[in-house]
């Protein structure tokens, strides 16, 4: 046989055509094209998810302090020790190292507030990744996001401390005034006399250390307007007149006063008083002075890390700007009920009012950016092809407003794009690309 | 805004380590071993012996079949032997090794200057198909088959692709900054035998000279349009090009000339038009060496069959040098040796440091194949039946519309092989094809 190629000298000098003795045979290595790859892998994408994580992780820092730091601490190291043990324990190899432990971990702190038990972020962190993800196969098999099938687990479980009902329990130190400048603006709810309080208490700027979030605030008030408002329709004083509306000519004058300041005189100038109540400002939305989970309250910080993950190529728009637009185009279209009363003709009337919504409103509270540039964009729960992350971002936003408005829950943010999570498959199937060359 | 296709990748492009490196003629070895094997189609059969003497350009091996071209013996010398020799595609296939003499000498008639504007197009398909012209961008099918009329498929556009879209590789590049003439007249001779009425020549705006060359040489032609296409890999593909220059769409399973188009490499130009003018078969083709692992890049003209040994002893290779590739890096050949030869479909030697065995994840549905797939399939879900070899699945799907051409790959973050898989998975399929059609033709009485 041919004599084996020769082993070039480290020097770099040509090697003369004669003939040398016998040298290590130089291996090639056979393998299927391409040869070159791509920069990015697996790791690399997320810790790009990480870095983009820490503008909104400095933001919890800084509002909520040591209990968010406790909490993001409690929920990344048990999600990375989860699935060490578990790739163990079942003898596959151990997969932390490529970074998508921690990330599930950080955004199940994200999604959990900052004042919960350390529990909490423990057993959602281990549900997130022994359940919702390993026991589906790891990395790239799960069909619901690790983190928000945690939270709605821990929802079922903790129902008051994860939903704001820690107004029930003693109030604990959890925020600080975000800026000095505006510490005049924070009174504390203790501080006004019981007289003096009124419903909008609840719904604006007073003390946001124990507060529900603006938008729990909201939807509570507005039930509460319309279910008082309700009642009164159906008390024995209240005559129903040929047109539908109650005549409320016989209540207390006390109660008409209180219906005139909290009612508008049509349905749609009562929503207007229910959006003149909320007094959180602009800026306390954008910056995250809010009450809300840990990650989910700075909307400048999300916006940075969606920069971020836009600009490395990790996410595309699709999902993040139809979910958005969605969120903000049928928060404002979608209708709300709203009662009305008329001072002059001693009338009260119920309607339903469209169009009424605050687009900017609904997608800086709640968890909507956070949901849209970092739950809903995670690559193995949602759609592969571009059309169908298109409705993918649809239906989490249809889904997101008709629970904020018409369910349960203040926020709907979770359980829409777990629903939607389900239906993945499905969208798939449906929105294959046409074949190069084929018809369909 | 310049045009170009829906999806395909943009890898690094390399050519800087040898386009500007002239093409300079590699004198063969003293051994030379010229396959059988040239092209898709059957091989030729051998029609010299062990002892013969033969000529430059003299026919060694004739065509079987019509989809089919004669080999000719790249230097002058006697015959050594036919025997089986590594091949690129990884077997070892009948060679006839030539014994060089260092002589230089034609055969008779060859390389000499004549006229061929007389020739009628059946003639010049025929002077085309004598000189064992096939596709010299990789492919290698037989040219004169490519230039054959079909019935009611008639061709009104004749696209010179010097798009040379694979990274490193530059020889198409230099051909067009030295060999500008002969591209330009072979178009011409293209159009006429197929009676099309428009020309193109086709080239990536990272060629921005050899575009402006080929402009100025080209602007004394009425119906030949020189256009420079978005640097994008796989522009050089002939669906892309077709897509990109013309808008046209080349149905599933079909060739250009279903949508009246004809794409001839830039190569395969020069080799024509060295045919029709110059009496010359093919016998040498320009092959850039190239990579990091190599320590002068550079683009040779390179007798068929030369060793590819000796191409890199004269290279020098790199302490580090762990992957010998045949082609470009998108779509060549890793070879497990380097004791083959230069084929007609040689474009190019790539050696590299980086041979990194990937070790690959699931796949994370992130869309970046779907997204990078020139041919819009979904090759994520491809690479997923095929690695849990669900043959029932494969058959149903798109596969067979693959092209193997690595975007798809290159672009995964969880470093899945799926080239690897598709190819794996059509040999399933034509396995269950196989047996199919044997399982039918048994339960069928043979017809007496």
């Amino acid at each position: 046989m041919s004599e084996p190629l020769k082993k070039p000298q480290a020097s770099g000098t040509a090697p003369a055509r004669t003939a040398k003795p016998a040298e290590p045979e130089v291996q090639f290595l056979a393998a299927a094209s391409p040869h070159i790859r791509d920069r990015d892998d697996i790791p690399r994408i997320m810790w790009t998810v990480v870095i983009a994580l820490v503008p909104a992780l400095l933001a919890a820092c800084y509002f909520f302090q040591w209990p968010a730091i406790r909490t993001v601490l409690i929920a990344l190291v048990t999600a990375v020790l989860t699935e060490a043990v578990i790739r163990k324990v079942t003898r596959r190899k151990v997969t932390v190292n490529d970074g998508s432990a921690v990330v599930t971990g950080l955004l199940v702190a994200f999604v959990t507030p900052s004042n919960a038990p350390w529990f909490i972020p423990l057993i959602e962190s281990a549900f997130a990744i022994a359940v919702v993800k390993q026991a589906f196969g790891g990395l790239g098999q799960n069909v619901w996001n690790p983190a928000l099938a945690a939270r709605a687990f821990a929802v079922a479980c903790f129902a008051s401390v994860m939903t704001g009902g820690w107004l029930d329990t003693p109030p604990q130190p959890t925020a600080v005034p975000p800026v000095k400048a505006r510490t005049a603006n924070w009174v504390k709810i203790e501080d006004i006399p019981l007289a003096q309080r009124t419903p909008e208490h609840g719904y604006s700027r007073v003390d946001e250390t124990t507060g529900a979030s603006p938008l729990s605030a909201r939807k509570d008030y507005l039930r509460k307007l319309n279910t008082d408002s309700a009642d009164r329709a159906a008390r024995k004083e209240a005559a129903t007149t040929p047109a539908g509306a109650y005549d409320l000519s016989r209540l207390s004058q006390a109660e008409k006063d209180e219906l005139k300041r909290t009612l508008g005189t049509t349905p749609r100038d009562t929503i207007d008083k229910v959006r003149a109540a909320n007094r959180t400002p602009l800026f306390d939305l954008l910056i995250g002075a809010r009450v809300g989970c840990v990650g989910e309250t700075s909307a400048l910080a999300l916006l940075i890390g969606g920069v971020i993950l836009l600009a490395t190529g990790v996410i595309r728009w699709h999902i993040t700007l139809s979910f958005i637009a969605t969120v903000a185009f049928l928060g404002w279209l979608l209708p709300l009920p709203a009662w009305a009363y008329d001072p002059d003709k001693q009338l009260l009337t119920r309607g339903i009012v469209w169009c009424a919504g605050q687009p900017l409103f609904e997608i800086l509270t709640g968890g909507v950016l956070l949901g849209a540039i970092f739950m809903a964009t995670d690559p193995v729960t949602s759609p592969i092809t571009r059309t169908g992350r298109l409705i993918f971002g649809f239906g989490c936003g249809l889904l997101t407003v008709i629970i904020r408005k018409y369910g349960g829950y203040p926020e709907g943010v979770c359980y829409s794009i777990l629903l939607i999570n389900s239906t993945v498959p499905l969208i798939d199937a449906n929105t294959r690309p046409r074949v190069y060359g084929k018809k369909k | 805004m310049l045009k170009t296709f829906r999806g395909g990748v943009h890898p690094p492009e390399r050519k800087e380590l040898s386009k500007d490196k002239p093409l300079e003629r590699f004198p063969a070895p003293a051994e030379v071993f010229v396959y059988l094997s040239q092209h898709i189609g059957a091989p030729a059969k051998a029609v010299v012996k062990p002892g013969d003497a033969v000529r430059k350009g003299q026919v060694v091996g004739e065509p079987q079949g019509f989809v089919s071209v004669p080999v000719h013996a790249p230097v002058s010398g006697k015959v050594k032997a036919v025997e089986p020799r590594p091949h690129p595609l990884g077997q070892r296939l009948p060679a006839v090794v030539i014994e060089n003499d260092r002589r230089d000498e034609w055969l008779d008639g060859l390389n000499r200057e004549r006229a061929f504007d007389a020739l009628s197009p059946e003639q010049t398909r025929d002077e085309i198909r004598k000189a064992g012209i096939v596709g010299l961008g990789g492919a290698a099918f037989p040219a004169h088959v490519k230039l054959s009329p079909i019935e009611g498929k008639p061709i009104d556009h004749v696209v010179i692709n010097c798009a040379e879209c694979e990274p490193y590789l530059t020889c198409d590049y230099r051909q067009m900054l030295e060999q500008t003439d002969d591209i330009v007249a072979a178009l011409k001779i293209l159009m006429k035998v197929v009676g099309a009425a428009n020309g193109w020549i086709a080239v990536e705006s990272n060629k921005r000279d050899a575009f402006e060359k080929l402009r100025t040489v080209a602007s004394g032609q009425p119906n030949i349009r020189v256009e420079l296409l978005r640097v994008k890999y796989p522009q050089g593909a002939e669906h892309q090009i077709t897509t990109a220059l013309l808008g046209r769409e080349i149905p599933s399973g079909g060739l250009p000339i279903d949508v009246g188009v004809i794409c001839h490499n830039t190569g395969t130009a020069v080799a024509v038009f060295d045919a029709l003018r110059r009496n010359k078969p093919l016998v040498e083709r320009a092959v850039t060496v190239t990579g990091d692992a190599v320590e002068r890049p550079a683009n040779y003209l390179v007798p068929i069959g030369t060793p590819v040994r000796a191409l890199l002893e004269d290279a020098g290779l790199r302490p580090g040098a762990r992957k010998l590739i045949v082609g470009g890096p998108m779509m060549g050949l890793a070879q497990y040796t380097p004791d083959v030869a230069v084929t007609k479909g040689t474009c190019g030697l790539l050696v590299m440091t980086d041979a990194e065995a990937f070790e690959w994840r699931a796949c994370i549905r992130c869309g970046r194949c779907v997204d990078a797939c020139p041919w819009h399939l979904v090759p994520s879900y491809l690479s997923i039946i095929c690695e849990a070899k669900n043959v029932a699945l494969i058959a149903d799907s798109d596969i067979m519309d693959c092209k193997e051409c690595g975007c798809c790959t290159y672009t995964c973050p969880s470093r899945r092989p799926i080239v690897h898989f598709i190819k794996y998975g059509k040999a399933e399929l034509a396995r269950l094809r196989a047996e199919e059609k044997a399982k039918k033709a048994q339960t069928q009485p043979q017809k007496t």
